[in-house]
């Protein structure tokens, strides 16, 4: 997985105590952005699987969904200014819970305007789940080959969320939206 | 109808004057100009954008609340400010490991 650490290497600190290993093997990404990408992908998997990429948001749920991005905050700037230091599993979690949500966000920019519909609470913890059986693999690998494959599923979040960051911000939608704004488009 | 160039009155039906010759226009009432779309002012969104670059958490609940208001100005606004919200966040998760690079070393 040498590839894996290169393209990481740019977004990632990958220093050994801070990052999963087996065999002397270390993880390609920190316990918190392994975290992190593992969310954003078992997000996408439920998104997919239950058809919710056209469900906007309500603004309950869409601040519970902010809230989870708080963890990862507060605890990300605590340890990187030395205000106390997190265990690995830990950092990991704040990092799960992020990932979660920032999918979730994302998908209800592009939602129509016209639905008002409620984005189901259910798919936040079926989200949770597949995450957290990603980050259990990963901390109590079983092989070698779940450790690659784990760093995949990672490599395959962070392209998943840089892919739709790109499409919701793509000029014909930031130009209608612009335009919307200022009360020129219908 | 009245023509427009030489006053001379003409039959409703007819689409030129018959007596100078020229075009009769149709009248057509000016626009009635609609109730003011509130939207949001240009102040709001500056503050908005630089708040969200700084704290990303604000332009993501912002951009939630207004995303659900029946205003189509502020709708879109709340597009804005949640696209911005969470691409700012997301720069902040990849840009983490440097900034953790750059406190170890420091």
């Amino acid at each position: 997985m040498t590839w894996l650490e290169r393209v990481f290497a740019l977004t990632c600190d990958q220093l050994p105590d801070r990052s999963p290993h087996l065999a002397g093997v270390v993880f390609p990404l920190c316990f918190r952005l392994a975290g992190l990408y593992l969310g954003v992908a078992a997000a996408y998997i439920v998104i997919i699987a239950s058809r919710g990429w056209r469900e906007p948001l309500s603004v309950r749920r869409g601040i519970a969904l902010a809230v989870l991005l708080l963890p990862f905050l507060i605890d990300g700037w605590a340890n990187t200014l030395h205000f106390w230091n997190t265990p690995g599993p830990l950092r990991a979690m704040t990092g799960l819970t992020a990932g979660i949500a920032l999918p979730m966000l994302l998908m209800s920019i592009d939602a129509p305007r016209t639905v008002r519909g409620e984005h189901p609470a259910h798919r936040v913890l079926w989200a949770g789940g597949v995450a957290f059986l990603l980050v259990a693999a990963l901390l109590r690998p079983s092989s070698m080959a779940v450790f690659d494959g784990v760093a995949v599923v990672a490599a395959a979040g962070f392209v998943a969320l840089l892919a739709n960051l790109l499409w919701a911000a793509r000029p014909a939608a930031w130009n209608r939206a612009v335009a919307h704004e200022g009360g020129r488009a219908p | 109808m009245v023509c427009p160039r030489c006053g001379n009155s003409n039959p409703d039906i007819a689409q030129f004057c018959g007596k100078c010759g020229g075009a009769l226009v149709a009248q057509t009432p000016p626009p009635i100009p609609g109730p003011p779309v509130p939207g949001v002012s240009s102040e709001m969104r500056i503050i908005m954008i630089i708040a969200t670059v700084v704290l990303p958490l604000i332009g993501i609940v912002m951009g939630i609340v207004y995303m659900n208001s029946a205003d189509p100005g502020k709708k879109a606004a709340g597009r804005i400010w949640l696209l911005v919200g969470v691409g700012v966040a997301i720069v902040y998760c990849i840009l983490s490991g440097l900034l953790s690079s750059i406190a170890q070393s420091s």
